[in-house]
């Protein structure tokens, strides 16, 4: 009989908080599978939130797997810089190659980092404020890897940010939107643009990653790991000679780093972590952030045609958060709606990857400060 | 002219002077220094034993057996736990004193302060590093044309 009863013992370590946590995972879960909102990443943190929230969970503690994972990939950042490597395999930075002064766009686009930064200051402490900031990267790499960076494994944020980043970084087409219609006006948003698509030569697009790496290094060292990861699978697909190691680096490579850092990240979302006003209050700043990195692309843009003879279509600055590649189709799609011949995609191609270069630089820049 | 020239090689005199001097007066500082310096304390009554000496010796390990925040070794008592309760910045402990080194804590106005700067640097630091990255990309180009065009008028 006792040991019948033994078997319902654990009940007696569950409480509300972890239940909450499991509603939390769910709701991750629906959103990636019901509504395709960054599957790759919702699930595996959903399920692993799950996973981490059950009583005297076995996959979680000194020798659960989770934990062993997230000391051997999160804690030391490697596992976000693996996953650079396919991500930059992946990237074509031929549309920015043509024009490049597109990668202005993306800078602009990168203010929100900071204005949240400012906004977080006033409650957190200026690491803090800087790890909350990040999540304007519009990266989940690159604030995984600044995050853990500042606040080290222990901090009960970081897991809070994680969410914040990839939660928004799915919801592109909801926020920016809104934002972009408040910022511009009808007619700036249904001005055309011709698109002349000059040939970029092979050279180019193989000195361009080394480039990058050198001079972003010389100027923040710190991003250099960032930067070079991504740049480094950039070259293997520029390269031409490489296509395996391409195709590896752009799906198995990063697939397989996707289920690992999904179900890893969820360590930190445990119910005594994440179930705070502090993580309520860090999910609003991520709003704030990816609000402010739209509006900051977008006025960047309206500057430029003060000076400008030809205009440009303004609502492009928005295409320079990192979310690639969904930010450049939200804008291309908003032109369509304003212009059905329109076709703004060329454009927001070239700034969506600029983003992702300069939101790199940011957190390098912002790993300087703090370094 | 000669009023210079002589001035010149008396600053030239004066300045090469001090530089030997400098050894020598660092050798004489050195042997006019007590023969021993090692100490050596036979009896444990924490003085030096050698003749004529008679210096304190400092204990160099310092051990808090019974977690009173002072070291234990017979004749040095030393203060190793700070306690500060009536705030002055000083330890209360009889016959320490030391002054109690606080970090000073960031007022919010001072970290958005701050963190405005940041956000300014941060800015122009991202564009220069941009507008590098683009100078570099037209630079690029610019070259790599020119070395075909060379090479097609070469052939």
């Amino acid at each position: 009989m006792s040991e019948l009863i033994s078997i319902f013992e654990n009940f007696l370590n569950l409480n509300i908080g972890m239940v909450v946590m499991w509603i939390i995972g769910g709701v991750l879960i629906y959103l990636a599978i019901a509504k395709d909102m960054e599957p790759t990443l919702l699930l595996p943190m959903g399920f692993g939130t799950i996973l981490c929230n059950l009583p005297l969970s076995g996959a979680i503690g000194e020798e659960g797997p989770l934990t062993v994972l997230f000391n051997a990939g999160i804690a030391n950042e490697l596992f976000p810089l693996l996953l650079f490597i396919g991500i930059g395999a992946m990237i074509d930075f031929e549309p920015l190659l043509t024009n490049p002064k597109l990668l202005l766009f993306g800078a602009a686009a990168q203010s929100g980092i900071f204005i949240t930064m400012i906004l977080a200051s006033i409650f957190f402490t200026l690491p803090e404020a800087a790890s909350i900031g990040i999540i304007g990267a519009a990266d989940g790499p690159t604030a995984i890897f600044v995050a853990n960076t500042l606040l080290g494994t222990d901090s009960n944020i970081t897991g809070a940010i994680m969410v914040a980043a990839y939660s928004y970084m799915a919801l592109v087409p909801v926020i920016q939107p809104p934002v972009i219609k408040l910022v511009t006006t009808k007619k700036e948003r249904q001005i055309k643009m011709a698109y002349s698509g000059k040939p970029v030569k092979k050279i180019t697009k193989i000195l361009f990653p080394i480039v990058v790496t050198i001079v972003a290094g010389l100027f923040a060292p710190q991003s250099v790991a960032l930067v070079g990861f991504l740049m480094f699978g950039n070259l293997i697909r520029a390269c031409g000679v490489l296509d395996a190691l391409s195709e590896t680096a752009q799906k198995v490579l990063a697939n397989l780093i996707t289920i690992f850092l999904g179900i890893t990240v969820s360590v930190q979302m445990t119910a005594d972590k994440f179930l705070n006003w502090t993580t309520l209050l860090i999910i609003a700043l991520g709003l704030f952030a990816f609000i402010f990195d739209t509006a900051g692309g977008v006025l960047f843009a309206k500057l430029v045609n003060l000076f400008s003879k030809k205009k440009i279509n303004p609502m492009i600055g928005a295409a320079g958060i990192s979310a690639f590649p969904m930010s450049s189709r939200v804008v291309h799609k908003l032109g369509i709606e304003e212009d059905p011949s329109n076709f703004l995609l060329p454009h927001t191609v070239g700034i969506n990857v600029s983003g992702q270069i300069a939101s790199v630089i940011a957190g390098g820049l912002i790993l300087n400060f703090f370094g | 002219m000669k009023s210079t020239k002589a001035i010149a090689k008396l600053l030239l005199t004066v300045i090469i002077s001090a530089l030997l001097l400098l050894p020598v007066s660092a050798f004489a500082a050195e042997n006019t220094a007590p023969k021993h310096t090692e100490h050596i304390d036979t009896t444990g009554d924490g003085i030096c034993d050698i003749e004529g000496c008679n210096a304190a010796l400092p204990c160099t390990e310092h051990t808090d057996i019974d977690g009173d925040g002072l070291c234990d070794i017979e004749g040095c008592d030393k203060c190793l736990t700070h306690i500060d309760k009536n705030s002055d910045g000083k330890c209360d402990r009889d016959g320490c004193g030391a002054k109690i080194v606080v970090e000073p804590v960031q007022t919010t106005g001072a970290k958005v302060w701050e963190s405005v700067k940041i956000f300014i640097i941060g800015m122009i630091g991202i564009f220069i590093v941009v507008g590098l990255i683009i100078l570099s990309i037209y630079a690029l180009n610019y070259l790599i044309n020119k070395a075909q065009r060379t090479k097609s008028g070469e052939q």
